[in-house]
């Protein structure tokens, strides 16, 4: 009789959920068959919408996924659509079943309880991924905990003409020189728009984070501290675009800029950007992408799925084929969207590796070893600081 | 078949103004009675009450019977009153056939309904026009089209609003001959409101009851 | 019956509009519920407080009112400038009319990005006269000042509702008789075009009431062009509101809410000079209205409205021109006119097909729904009653004020990304347009047709079906390709009450126009245009009647 108690408990330990990963997601798979997947990701890039599309066609074809690209122009509407969903009492079959989202965006979803999981050490191909060198347990200093699984990595870089510019200007003093001396010439987006809050990051490390341990909560007087990159804007305000009266709404609003020749230098967080408006003729053949002397940040981004998504099982099949290698592999490829792998070289076998090693290299990408050093990110916290010290010097 | 159109104590207010108080009046059949009044006074009001249309801003007050039926309270489309404006109001939108069809009761069916129609359009001298559409006819022929339309829905009674007025003199006379021709005819009372002497000529009896 | 019929009209569409606005009043007032109160924000004036402590909330609220007061007071003046000309016999002023189905169909999204395109330092007016004019080699480096900036804006919405406001125009004018009532004035000696400013103009104006509030309130709360044109010093107050909605941090939404709440009650305190405006202008025109005629300056409004015609077309035309130019451009940098090279690739990118589907089967189904909501009013309302108000309220209510709580409600009943859902929101959403257009004709039709059909022996609905629906048929017609053109371009409601399951083309055109590609925003912008513009082709054919009306009313 106690023999058979035990069985029965062995057996139940073993059908419980954390029993075995490969089981489990062998079950995962099982049951993926025949789901469609509502993947919530940003669409305002047709080089990233044609990616998914790419994964949409593998997925129906190996796991029988259905998977619908639902494209977002701000992934906080995907947040604000769970909040909806938990406030109205909904514990399951909700309208996103993975989401594409980090730093502030997760932490409000993961504090609001809005996440399924932890679930990312459960999929095979998280084995591969580089949790050494990348921050990709960590995101915005948050610790994942497993709630999202790394997608892909990027590093905030500087664009310009090389032709047309031919210094570069890599560290804030000689940045700001070369604005004075070039009256209209420089922008950033407009925060909260990331690549603009991410500029301003660079401000507060440069000018600012001597004093400060970034990776903790912005203290009671941030704004304070943040005199010093207040000065360096009033300063070099009068010398941007338009007489820093208006400024680009997005990164790609700025590219736009760029492209037609209203300034100098564009940004981006992702060190490929540069290369695929080469590729698409917008940007000139000279154009060059670069980081500042002392690094920029290089962040993490990743998938997630919410408490009450309705296909949890095809989410995580989705989310684990987006870390195999040779979608990684193809995520990279210039020609395509050109975003950064989150594996790690050294846990690939030869095969894999030479899918990473025979991708083109374009000119208007820095080499890996040109990206270095890569600096974290400031604690979330610093986001929304950033932002309203924006909106209220200069915003408007 | 049909009895006299028999009003009892008919009143009419528009918010406290009264525009007729107490008539009391029946029409016999093959009767035609002409209420006569100014523009205004009332006159079309009293016969959209009698056929069950009286606009919201209007009271009523009395008794309408027709033969021993109390029409009061009684769907407009169950009152069987014939009616005739000053407008013929033939439907734009189907052609002078689909108008008398669209009057003609249910009863008729296939080949009859047809034969009904080209009936009544040779009885008032408009044969071959039931493909036409009402704006191509002239005046006259289409207060002949309005007046079958009218009787093909089988009244027992007719209300005639002025129907005469938008005809020129030699048609108007001609026209009023018709319809009271052939509502003696029938043995229907009618029940005819104008401002129009040769009109009160025309009819049985005069009556001016607006205040 | 009726009484029934109309209960559950209000059911259906007050109830979702009530529940709706309360699920943004309520977080207005700090109360969200199912949900913890948003830390550091007191139930009651918090949520208000909040939003006056965001930076620029009394600059965007000015600039957002502003806007869309001037846009109103313009679109206006340039409609009835236009109607004037036209009777005055201006040729540019009958292009127009021609051109007026186009100029309604094409989305306000699509027009936004193709003028975005024209103006501005980089734009291609400023190309038109650079280098050789200007000396500008590279795209000028202009402030933008709080006026300036707004300008492009108020241009934009001028071009979109101007057209509107005529067409509002159009479908009331048969009411004022126009033929016999030119045979009178011109006997009276008076020329065509100031009959129009003296007799016809103010005749038309109370008709003009509710377009001119609808102009106002789009012009005041909307987001899609505000964001494309509008200045980023302040930004339009919606455009502020709609980044606080999208905050995930809670009381961001609850200040987002409380700003709607204040933004609408600007809109409706706006709206009140606008109207008593009209009626002191009544006052003050009278003395010129009754001294006779043959007055100075009206003769030249013709020639005037002429040369605006000409402007409105000439501007339309450079809209979609560049539209089309972009969606096909590879590289064009300034101060080129036209692309270094040409480039397809935006057509592959756009994924034209499935939106495009979507939002055909979507408005398809929301366009009858709507006029049947619209019929079914005018049909059910005691005749000789004036008609209700609350048709009007989704106009009248800005999106961003209930849409945001229909949303929610879907949610909790389980309904949120149904099609049926999504279609009913967008009928309501059009409800007022159907309205607007199918209760001036339904006035303007003689009751004694009714009486008549009544009288022959039918009931209600075979009255209502085969006599005065049939002869509401142009109206009917209008006010379906009017609602298609309406659904087409929603794109809040669609994106919320459709949880982002339903892609239709502006909800794809806003996601890739956020992220700033102009090349496959103006192959979507194209693509959404096309639709209504089908739709008013067909209304357009279907709309003639097969025999003009007999009898007029007395």
């Amino acid at each position: 009789m106690r023999r058979l108690f035990l069985a029965c408990l062995v057996a139940l330990a073993l059908l419980s959920p954390r029993s075995g990963r490969a089981a489990d997601f062998a079950a995962d798979l099982e049951a993926a068959k025949g789901q469609t997947v509502d993947f919530f990701a940003w669409g305002g890039s047709p080089a990233i919408n044609g990616y998914v599309a790419w994964v949409a066609d593998q997925v129906k074809d190996r796991f029988g996924i259905d998977l619908r690209h639902v494209k977002l122009a701000d992934t906080s509407d995907a947040v604000a659509q769970v909040l909806a969903e938990k406030a109205a009492g909904r514990t399951e079959g909700g309208a996103i079943d993975l989401v594409w989202v980090n730093g502030e965006n997760f932490r409000a979803m993961k504090e609001g309880g809005l996440l399924d999981g932890p679930f990312a050490a459960g999929l095979p191909n998280f084995a591969l991924v580089d949790t050494a060198s990348k921050p990709t347990t960590v995101d915005f200093t948050v610790p994942t905990g497993g709630y999202e699984a790394p997608w892909g990595s990027a590093q905030f870089v500087l664009i310009h003409d090389g032709a047309e510019t031919p210094e570069a200007p890599d560290t804030l003093a000689t940045l700001r020189a070369w604005i004075m001396a070039h009256p209209g010439r420089f922008t950033l987006p407009a925060p909260p728009d990331f690549v603009g809050t991410t500029f301003l990051k660079h401000l507060l490390i440069g000018l600012a984070g001597d004093g400060l341990d970034l990776s903790r909560p912005p203290p009671e007087d941030a704004a304070k501290a943040l005199a010093p990159v207040r000065d360096w804007l009033e300063a070099v305000r009068p010398a941007l675009w338009r007489q820093g009266t208006a400024f680009p709404s997005s990164g790609p609003a700025l590219h736009q800029l760029f492209e037609d020749g209203a300034v100098d230098f564009t940004m981006a967080f992702n060190p490929a950007e540069a290369a695929t408006y080469v590729e698409d003729g917008r940007f000139p053949e000279t154009t060059r992408s670069y980081i500042l002397k002392g690094g920029t940040i290089a962040n993490v981004h990743f998938v997630a799925i919410p408490f009450d998504a309705g296909d949890k099982a095809g989410a995580r099949v989705v989310a684990n084929f987006l870390l195999s290698p040779e979608a990684q592999a193809k995520k990279e490829d210039p020609a395509g969207w050109g975003d950064f792998t989150v594996l790690d070289m050294e846990k690939l076998d030869p095969v894999q590796r030479a899918m990473f090693e025979k991708l083109k290299r374009d000119p208007a990408t820095p080499a890996p070893e040109d990206l270095i050093p890569a600096l974290p990110e400031p604690h979330p916290g610093w986001v929304s600081v950033l932002e309203r010290f924006w909106a209220e010097g200069f915003g408007g | 078949m049909t009895g006299a159109l028999v009003l009892e104590g008919v009143g009419l207010r528009q918010e406290g103004r009264v525009l007729l108080q107490g008539l009391d009046l029946a029409v016999a059949p093959g009767e035609a009675v002409a209420l006569m009044g100014p523009s205004g006074s009332g006159k079309s009001t009293l016969l959209a009450h009698l056929a069950g249309m009286l606009p919201p801003a209007f009271r009523a007050e009395g008794r309408v019977r027709l033969g021993e039926r109390v029409l009061d309270g009684v769907a407009p489309e169950r009152r069987r009153l014939g009616l005739l404006f000053q407008d013929p109001l033939l439907f734009p939108h189907m052609d002078v056939a689909g108008n008398l069809a669209f009057a003609l009761p249910r009863r008729h069916r296939g080949g009859a309904r047809t034969r009904a129609v080209q009936d009544a359009l040779a009885a008032v001298g408009l044969e071959g026009f039931g493909r036409r559409h009402p704006p191509s006819l002239s005046g006259g022929q289409r207060a002949r089209a309005a007046l079958v339309r009218a009787l093909l829905a089988e009244p027992l009674a007719l209300l005639l609003d002025e129907p005469f007025a938008s005809l020129d003199r030699a048609l108007r006379d001609e026209t009023r001959a018709l319809v009271l021709g052939r509502a003696r005819a029938k043995g229907l009372p009618v029940l005819l409101v104008t401002h129009d002497e040769a009109d009160a000529a025309a009819a049985d009896r005069v009556l001016k009851p607006f205040a | 019956m009726r009484r029934g019929l109309r209960g559950a009209l209000l059911l259906l569409t007050l109830g979702p509009l009530l529940l709706g606005t309360g699920g943004v009043l309520l977080p207005a007032l700090g109360v969200l519920p199912g949900v913890a109160t948003a830390p550091g924000i007191e139930v009651g004036l918090g949520p208000l407080r909040a939003y006056l402590a965001t930076p620029h909330a009394l600059g965007a609220l000015l600039t957002g009112l502003g806007v869309g007061g001037a846009a109103t007071v313009l679109s206006l003046g340039l409609a009835l400038l236009l109607a004037g000309a036209l009777e005055g016999g201006a040729r540019p002023a009958r292009l127009v009319v021609l051109a007026l189905p186009l100029l309604l169909a094409v989305p306000h999204v699509s027009l936004a990005l193709g003028l975005g395109s024209a103006l501005g330092p980089s734009g291609w007016l400023v190309r038109l006269a650079s280098p050789w004019a200007t000396g500008f080699e590279r795209p000028p480096n202009w402030p933008e000042t709080p006026v300036l900036g707004a300008l492009p804006l108020v241009l934009g919405l001028v071009l979109k509702e101007a057209p509107f406001l005529l067409l509002a125009a159009a479908a009331s004018l048969p009411l004022l008789d126009l033929p016999r009532q030119r045979l009178v004035t011109a006997g009276l000696g008076y020329a065509p075009v100031e009959a129009w400013w003296k007799v016809t103009v103010p005749r038309l104006l109370p008709y003009l009431r509710l377009p001119l509030l609808a102009v106002l309130v789009y012009g005041t709360t909307n987001v899609e062009m505000a964001a494309v044109l509008g200045p980023s010093t302040p930004p339009a107050a919606a455009v502020l509101l709609l980044d606080g909605f999208r905050d995930p941090d809670l009381a961001g939404r609850l200040a987002a809410s409380a700003g709607t709440v204040v933004l609408t009650f600007g809109t409706l305190l706006l709206a009140l000079p606008l109207l008593l405006g009209s009626r002191v202008a009544a006052r003050l025109g009278r003395r010129w209205r009754l001294a006779g005629p043959g007055a100075g300056i009206v003769p030249a409004t013709a020639p005037a409205g002429g040369t605006l015609a000409f402007l409105l077309l000439a501007f339309w035309a450079l809209v979609l021109l560049l539209l089309v130019l972009w969606s096909f451009a590879g590289r064009w940098p300034f101060p080129a006119l036209l692309p270094g090279t040409f480039d397809p690739r935006a057509w592959d990118a756009a994924g034209l097909l499935a939106p495009a589907l979507a939002s055909a089967g979507l408005s398809l189904a929301a366009a009858p729904a709507a006029v049947a909501l619209a019929l079914w009013e005018i049909e059910t309302r005691l005749p000789g009653r004036a008609p209700p108000f609350w048709p009007y309220l989704p106009l009248v209510l800005p999106q961003l004020g209930f849409v945001p709580g229909v949303a929610v409600l879907l949610v909790r009943l389980n309904l949120d990304g149904s099609p049926v859902a999504v279609v009913l929101l967008h009928a309501l959403l059009a409800l007022p347009y159907a309205h607007l257009l199918l209760d001036q004709a339904g006035a303007g039709l003689d009751p004694r047709y009714a009486l008549a059909a009544r009288s022959l022996g039918h009931g209600p609905l075979a009255t209502f079906w085969r006599v005065r629906l049939p002869l509401l048929r142009p109206a009917v017609v209008t006010a379906l390709a009017v609602a298609f053109a309406v659904s087409c371009g929603l794109y809040l409601p669609t994106l919320l009450a459709g949880a982002g399951r339903i892609v239709t083309l502006p909800v794809e055109a806003v996601a890739l126009g956020a992220g700033g590609d102009r090349r496959v925003a103006a192959a979507l912008g194209l693509v959404l245009a096309v639709l209504p513009l089908l739709a008013f082709a067909l209304a357009a054919f279907a709309r003639r009647p097969a025999h003009d009306r007999e009898g007029q009313p007395t």
